[in-house]
């Protein structure tokens, strides 16, 4: 028994090293670097040690706004994932044989295809002379095009298609790990298909909802590609604003900065994800 | 144990045959670049990595210098692809052990980088250096250069432009275009708007943010060029400040956009700049890859194919190029920016261009 497990713990060796060298490193690199000063005319900041780049973070309001807004655009992306994913999870855990491959398939295929490719081909639908609003407008339901590019709906737009695969997949295991015996206990006890659902199902899944909330939200709070180029340069998010004072302003202490602030949202979000009833633990999940 | 000790072996020994594939294939392409010279060329099998932009560019580049000088010398010349602002943090945060000998640069980052010691000064024995213009040799090597102005949708606004005033036209309120800040375009729109309507930058700065702020709403901050002349065919946007070579290239493929040099205070001089690393290993190559890019050929073909005017004085071009061109005495109605002013505040006009968007 001991054996199989060094065996295990061995496996993890090339992954560890990978997470070691390429996040954990970097991660105390930035630390460092949001406490160096920009020297004038250098890429590479130096000391004093200095808390000037937090302070101007929040000295500034700006920032703060950028930072509520990209909170903002991830709540409201992670919910609008958990509406139209968890039918959509549900339907394909319920579906058999090739229609579930294919419907599989198509969840699937977004995430192979790349965030750049699939943020291009919504750019095309979705400009005021696309097809959307075209066929908006041939339905009626439109008298003159919306701009979607270059406001907030149309980036969330863009984070829900991109990020709507990991919602359903999540959500999909969690109803596939529900036993048969469970439901066909409800069939038995009397249950009807609504209340099956509303009592059995939903409530032993939400772990596989708040998970996939979780995993959305993260995503979206990390987002740079989507709101650049859906957002027109007129959506400014954390990642755009990491991006402006690292590559193009030369201005690492802040950027590090930012960054560390943005890591210490994601931390708090999944802690508080974490204490989400059924989330913390799978014993409480099960009972639950 | 014995399994998983073999299994990395493996993976171990996958990876070493692979490198190993590599390196011959680079050996064998090494010798058939060679087949042309005659075997005693000084720079036999070095490697040169060129930072420089995608596109046309590249292609232009590759066709008058790189392939030819690979022939010649039996040399292997890298082009690493991108913008100027990841080559300029890498030449930086480099400097002891640069990845790219020599890179092509805008034409304050280049002064900059001279200045800052990151890059090399000028070598005034090249054999082309004398052919080009006085403001192309300092700062770098000039490469091309090129004009800001305003391309303009000719099929939906009414009236020609004339003068960079005349963005702030009625019909043209939410209809123009600026590029991302920052960057050159914004650095210098920020500037001629003041100078346009008669305001001092250095003690009026809200007036001239206020003054642009009037140009909103923004239907788009631009980053891609191809997305900026479909939204101006489109009619999304009608005006942009922009440089008169890519304007150019876009309305020879039929975009319906006439490209003006405006007055008031005149089109913006711009540069493209090559800079050799301070600490270049390669210090021999990289001047004879800059002497080919500064001389008649590879500046010609800049000319005709991408409309990049010329550095090079003795360039001649044909009177239908030459129009798309800032060309001959052209040159000296460009206006030049107090650039180490500009840069002294574009971190603090960067912030304020933030909010200026926000509230669009």
């Amino acid at each position: 028994m001991k054996k199989s497990v060094n065996k295990a713990n061995a496996l993890l060796i090339p992954l560890t090293l990978v997470f070691v060298l390429l996040f954990i490193i970097p991660f105390f690199v930035l630390f460092y670097y949001s406490f160096l000063t920009r020297s004038s005319g250098q890429v590479v900041p130096s000391t004093p040690y200095t808390v000037s780049s937090y302070l101007r973070f929040f000295e500034d309001s700006y920032y703060p706004r950028v930072v509520g807004r990209t909170l903002w655009l991830s709540l409201l992306t992670a919910g609008i994932c958990v509406v139209l994913g968890y039918p959509v999870a549900y339907y394909i855990t319920k579906a058999r044989g090739y229609w579930k491959t294919v419907l599989m398939v198509v969840v699937i295929l977004p995430l192979v295809s790349g965030v750049i490719t699939q943020t291009l081909g919504l750019y095309g639908m979705l400009t005021s002379y696309g097809p959307v609003n075209n066929f908006l407008m041939w339905a009626g339901i439109l008298k003159e095009p919306v701009e979607f590019l270059g406001t907030t709906t149309g980036v969330v737009i863009g984070l829900t298609q991109g990020f709507l695969p990991y919602m359903i997949l999540t959500v999909m295991n969690a109803i596939q790990a529900i036993p048969d015996n469970v439901l066909e206990a409800a069939d038995n006890l009397g249950a009807n298909g609504v209340q099956r659902f509303f009592l059995i199902t939903l409530p032993l899944s939400k772990t596989g909802v708040a998970a996939g909330f979780v995993l959305v939200f993260g995503c979206c709070l990390n987002s740079y590609t989507t709101p650049l180029l859906l957002g027109r340069g007129k959506i400014s998010v954390i990642g755009t604003a990491i991006y402006q004072q690292a590559m193009e302003l030369y201005n690492w202490p802040f950027a590090s900065a930012i960054a560390m602030i943005l890591i210490a949202l994601v931390l708090v979000v999944f802690a508080l994800g974490n204490t989400l009833p059924g989330v913390g633990g799978r014993k409480k999940a099960v009972s639950g | 144990m014995k399994k998983l000790f073999c299994l990395l072996l493996t993976l171990a020994l996958a990876l070493s045959l692979a490198a190993c594939g590599g390196s011959k294939e680079r050996d064998a392409e090494d010798a058939s670049g060679n087949a042309g010279g005659d075997g005693a060329s000084p720079f036999q099998d070095e490697t040169l990595v060129v930072g420089v932009w995608g596109g046309t560019i590249e292609s232009v580049l590759r066709e008058s210098v790189v392939t030819p000088m690979e022939e010649e010398f039996g040399c292997n010349i890298e082009l690493v692809l991108g913008g100027t602002s990841e080559r300029k943090a890498k030449m930086y945060a480099e400097v002891d052990n640069p990845s790219m000998d020599v890179l092509f640069l805008n034409i304050y980052e280049s002064k900059q980088a001279v200045d800052d010691g990151v890059a090399q000064e000028v070598d005034s024995s090249l054999s082309n250096f004398g052919s080009l213009y006085d403001f192309a040799q300092t700062g770098g090597y000039g490469m091309s250069i090129m004009g800001l102005g305003i391309g303009y949708n000719h099929e939906l606004v009414t009236e020609p432009i004339t003068s960079w005033k005349d963005l702030w036209r009625e019909e043209l309120k939410g209809k123009v275009a600026l590029s991302t800040m920052p960057g050159f375009e914004n650095d210098a729109f920020i500037a001629l708007t003041a100078q346009a309507w008669g305001l001092d930058l250095k003690t009026q700065e809200d007036e001239v943010f206020a003054k642009i702020a009037e140009l909103g709403p923004f239907p788009l901050f631009y980053n891609d060029l191809d997305e900026l002349f479909l939204e101006m065919k489109q009619g999304v946007v009608l005006a942009a400040a922009i440089f008169n070579s890519y304007s150019n290239d876009y309305i020879e493929q039929g975009f319906p956009v006439t490209f003006v040099y405006p007055n008031d205070p005149g089109a913006i001089l711009a540069k493209d700049t090559i800079v050799i690393a301070k600490n270049t290993a390669h210090e021999a190559l990289a001047k004879e890859f800059v002497n080919r890019c500064i001389g008649v050929e590879a500046q010609t073909a800049y000319a005709e194919n991408i409309f990049f005017s010329p550095c090079n004085k003795d360039v001649t071009v044909a009177d239908e190029v030459a129009k798309k061109l800032v060309y001959g005495d052209d040159v000296k109605t460009l206006v030049t920016l107090d650039w180490d002013y500009i840069l002294e505040h574009e971190d603090a006009w960067t912030d304020q261009f933030n909010r200026m968007v926000e509230g669009n």
